[in-house]
């Protein structure tokens, strides 16, 4: 349904896109997952007709849209602040392409009714945006955007100001919406929980490239790069270890966290050598972390309850089955996620 | 940290300074006594007196027509330049910005000397509309500082939104862009109407014989001697200068105090 071919953007001199191809399908929910910087929201207003490209072409619906205005494209954008307008009331800020397109007030009433109930906020017609909390306004954001049926709606971090348990509770119905509408999304995020949870498709990007697309599971099980093995769900990668699978000098394997067994020294215990460093409690699980003595790299472990006896400055034998080695091209240096 | 005393003096002490005249001369447009020195009893008369005085009235009237006439115009012109300024990127937009505000820094009796200079070349006669060119003039640059500073601040993912709900160009600036700034417009309007209200300098330069402000009426009766009726004058447009000033300042802040009102409707209810 869309299709964006080679898009390249530089901003004075600096390139931000370097040739983004990326296939929509509709009713897709789609997400662009990534780090700031990494040319995601950029590539999202260049959908959303609100940047143009140096080069490369939009379609929709097999029609170049390259060229197109952002108000002739059905297509729609939840803004990141939300953008609802502060002198109109929930309403008006609702019915508000409706009344461009010149539909009679009677429509606009029922629908404007219509969608502010699919995001429950039916009681709140006649505030103003300034009298809304952050949930509320992101969810007058989303029923003004979705109000005139677009095949395609843009979100750029949505959820990026709200709480956490409001964040679950949004991603729940965010997703239920795209359900019920039957519309493709594509959303926007640099949190990898947000993206698993959500989406259909993941598209990982990184310094303006897509470095993968896939479901989450084909990005989770089997990551092309070991940045995408880190940045989703934060896997291990072990350079310099001996490793049961063949690999080319630029490969390297990875390891989820769960995989990673931690042994006290005994006579029956296998592996690498290796001192735990830390051991701490984060998103509701113990995470062990053990350095390698052949390599000094650090390896988390979260295979262990809460009662595992091990302590910081103990030695281990670090270990993992075999089947769970990812191998992953070897690119990135270690860099902040 | 205490307050010093010592700046609690000062400040009563700049006040009194600047304030005793002007309170002075309202205290004084009551004087019943012919004398402005002369202090004799309450009375209304000079009131009186300048309603009666039909060159008076007369000069009043043309303050209020130009001044009206100026600020509209400046409205019009400062705020499209303004929006103007905001959207195009052009190389010398610091120097053109630069050269719109810098009738606030000329002296004023340089621009008056321009604004002849320039009239009797092209021969225009001078009076209203002479008048009306040079008050709109001065008066742009506040309007359009004003409504700069107001899109500046402005976010600009307003007008993104309005454009990607299916707005035009001129749709989303008259729907979005324009409400928006209306408060600046509207508070760089007073702000010019007052500035036009009380110019002498520059109206002396460039008005007609038969054409008299209000400024200029007070200036010139000056020179054949202070009567309290110049003091009730005075009062009166000291009065209309705070009230547009007033006004200015409130309608910056208005949109918030309605939110809050609102806020405390539904409190009540």
């Amino acid at each position: 349904m869309l299709r964006l071919e080679s898009i390249t953007k530089a901003f004075d001199n600096t390139k931000v896109l370097n040739g983004v191809s990326l296939t929509v399908g509709a009713g897709e929910f789609i997400t662009l997952l990534g780090s700031s910087g990494c040319g995601k929201t950029t590539t999202l207003r260049i959908i959303a007709g609100l940047e143009q490209p140096d080069s490369g072409r939009v379609f929709l619906d097999e029609r170049d849209i390259t060229d197109t205005e952002p108000n002739k494209r059905d297509v729609n954008t939840v803004f990141q602040n939300y953008a609802l307008f502060p002198h109109m009331n929930v309403e008006a800020n609702v019915g508000y392409s409706l009344r461009i397109r010149s539909v009679h007030k009677n429509e606009i009433k029922q629908r404007v009714t219509d969608a502010l109930r699919l995001v429950r906020m039916d009681e709140y017609a006649k505030r103003m945006p300034a009298e809304l909390s952050g949930g509320q306004r992101q969810r007058v954001a989303i029923a003004r955007a979705v109000i005139s049926r677009p095949k395609l709606l843009l979100l750029d971090e949505p959820l990026g100001a709200l709480d956490l348990q409001l964040r679950r509770q949004m991603q729940l119905e965010l997703k239920r919406l795209q359900r019920e509408l039957g519309i493709a999304f594509i959303y926007i995020t640099h949190d990898q929980e947000e993206a698993l949870n959500m989406s259909d498709r993941i598209a990982v990007m990184r310094g303006g490239l897509l470095e993968q697309t896939g479901s989450a599971s084909e990005i989770y099980d089997a990551p092309y790069t070991s940045y995408v093995a880190r940045f989703v769900g934060s896997a291990n990668i072990l350079r310099g270890v001996p490793a049961v699978s063949p690999m080319t000098p630029n490969e390297t394997i990875a390891v989820r966290s769960e995989n990673i067994v931690l042994e006290p020294y005994s006579e029956h215990s296998r592996g690498l050598e290796g001192v735990v460093t830390d051991k701490r409690f984060a998103g509701g699980m113990l995470r062990i972390s053990a350095r390698l003595n052949l390599s000094g790299a650090e390896v988390v472990s979260s295979r262990h309850g809460i009662d595992s006896p091990l302590t910081p400055g103990q030695n281990v034998y670090v270990s993992w089955d075999a089947a769970s080695e990812i191998i992953v091209k070897d690119n990135d240096a270690g860099e902040e996620l | 940290m205490k307050k010093l005393p010592l700046s609690g003096i000062y400040i009563t002490f700049i006040l009194f300074v600047m304030y005793l005249p002007i309170l002075l001369v309202i205290i004084y447009s009551f004087n019943e006594n012919k004398l402005t020195s002369v202090w004799s009893g309450f009375s209304l008369r000079w009131y009186g007196e300048l309603i009666r005085d039909r060159s008076m009235f007369e000069a009043l009237r043309n303050s209020v027509i130009l001044a009206a006439i100026s600020a509209v115009l400046a409205a019009v012109i400062g705020t499209l330049g303004a929006v103007g300024m905001s959207r195009a990127k052009l190389r010398g937009a610091a120097v053109m910005e630069y050269a719109a505000t810098l009738p606030i820094m000329v002296p004023e009796i340089i621009l008056g000397m321009v604004f002849l200079a320039f009239f009797s070349l092209i021969r225009l006669p001078f009076g209203m509309t002479t008048l009306v060119i040079a008050h709109t003039a001065f008066c742009v640059p506040y309007i359009l500082l004003l409504v700069k500073a107001r899109l500046a601040g402005m976010d600009k993912s307003y007008v993104e939104a309005a454009r990607d709900l299916g707005a035009g160009e001129l749709r989303a600036f008259f729907d979005i862009t324009l409400p928006l700034i209306v408060p600046a417009v509207v508070s760089g309007m007073l702000l010019a109407v007052a500035m036009s209200m009380d110019d002498v300098i520059i109206s002396v330069f460039v008005t007609g014989v038969n054409t008299n402000t209000l400024p200029i009426k007070i200036y010139t009766q000056i020179k054949t001697g202070v009567t309290p009726k110049t003091n009730a004058l005075c009062t009166i447009l000291f009065l209309i200068t705070v009230i547009m000033g007033g006004l200015s300042s409130v309608i910056g802040s208005e949109r918030k105090s309605r939110v809050k009102a609102d806020k405390n409707k539904e409190v009540i209810n």
